[in-house]
């Protein structure tokens, strides 16, 4: 199974791709960027605020450093990811993720601008291997 | 059924995300530091803030969850996460 990525946005070098997420409330379809200096997988404020995520009910986590601000990681144990794989099939996966809440109106403001992060821990609880070649425009997620 | 429904959505998604893709020199234009709303390849909503850009798809009684939400980042802009 192979999951073709987008290695930009605009003229900016990222991996990314579409994945549909779901808790047991809501779900939508999100871009998200696979980001391998990040430990964890992190459900942006927005995906959890769209997917009406319990933020207050949830049990602490990490303290999770974006963009040189501090914010207190949440854990949310229901999320479902589902990805289209390049033969057309889709691959889903239940994940434990970390989530962010702002405390401060400048906070929320920051933070509905960040997409969810697809972790290193993803890749290595699901058995993906990342090939990754920018200067040709070809990276994907393969899973045998 | 919910499947297929979920199927034809990741579907319409990955469709707007590739219009997105492809004409993103154009919407940096007119969207820059915005927030976009796609639908069927169109955008159908448009704000600074997600709450504004939430408030519009509120009015327009349009789901969240049948549309494709995407932040057009300001030129010269680098975001790191």
């Amino acid at each position: 199974m192979k999951i073709i990525l987008s290695t930009k946005i605009g003229d900016r070098y990222y991996l990314n791709t579409v994945a549909f997420l779901k808790t047991p409330r809501k779900f939508k379809s999100t871009r998200v960027i696979i980001d391998t200096g990040s430990p964890s997988t992190i459900l942006s404020y927005s995906d959890a605020m769209d997917l009406q995520v319990p933020l207050s009910n949830l049990e602490k986590g990490d303290i999770i450093n974006i963009g040189g601000s501090k914010y207190q990681g949440y854990i949310f144990r229901k999320l479902k990811i589902r990805m289209r794989s390049e033969d057309g099939t889709d691959m889903e996966e239940d994940v434990v993720v970390n989530t962010v809440k702002p405390t401060s109106q400048k906070e929320h403001i920051e933070l509905t601008s960040m997409p969810t992060i697809i972790g290193n821990d993803f890749l290595k609880d699901k058995k993906l291997k990342l090939f990754c070649d920018f200067a040709n425009e070809n990276a994907y997620l393969e899973r045998d | 059924m919910v499947v297929v429904q979920e199927t034809v959505l990741l579907t319409n998604s990955i469709e707007n995300f590739k219009w997105i893709q492809k004409n993103f020199k154009e919407l940096e234009k007119g969207y820059e530091g915005k927030f976009i709303a796609v639908k069927n390849e169109e955008i159908i909503a448009f704000a600074s803030t997600r709450d504004a850009l939430n408030k519009e798809l509120q009015k327009k009684k349009i789901d969240i969850s049948e549309v494709f939400i995407d932040f057009i980042p300001r030129k010269g802009h680098i975001i790191l996460f």
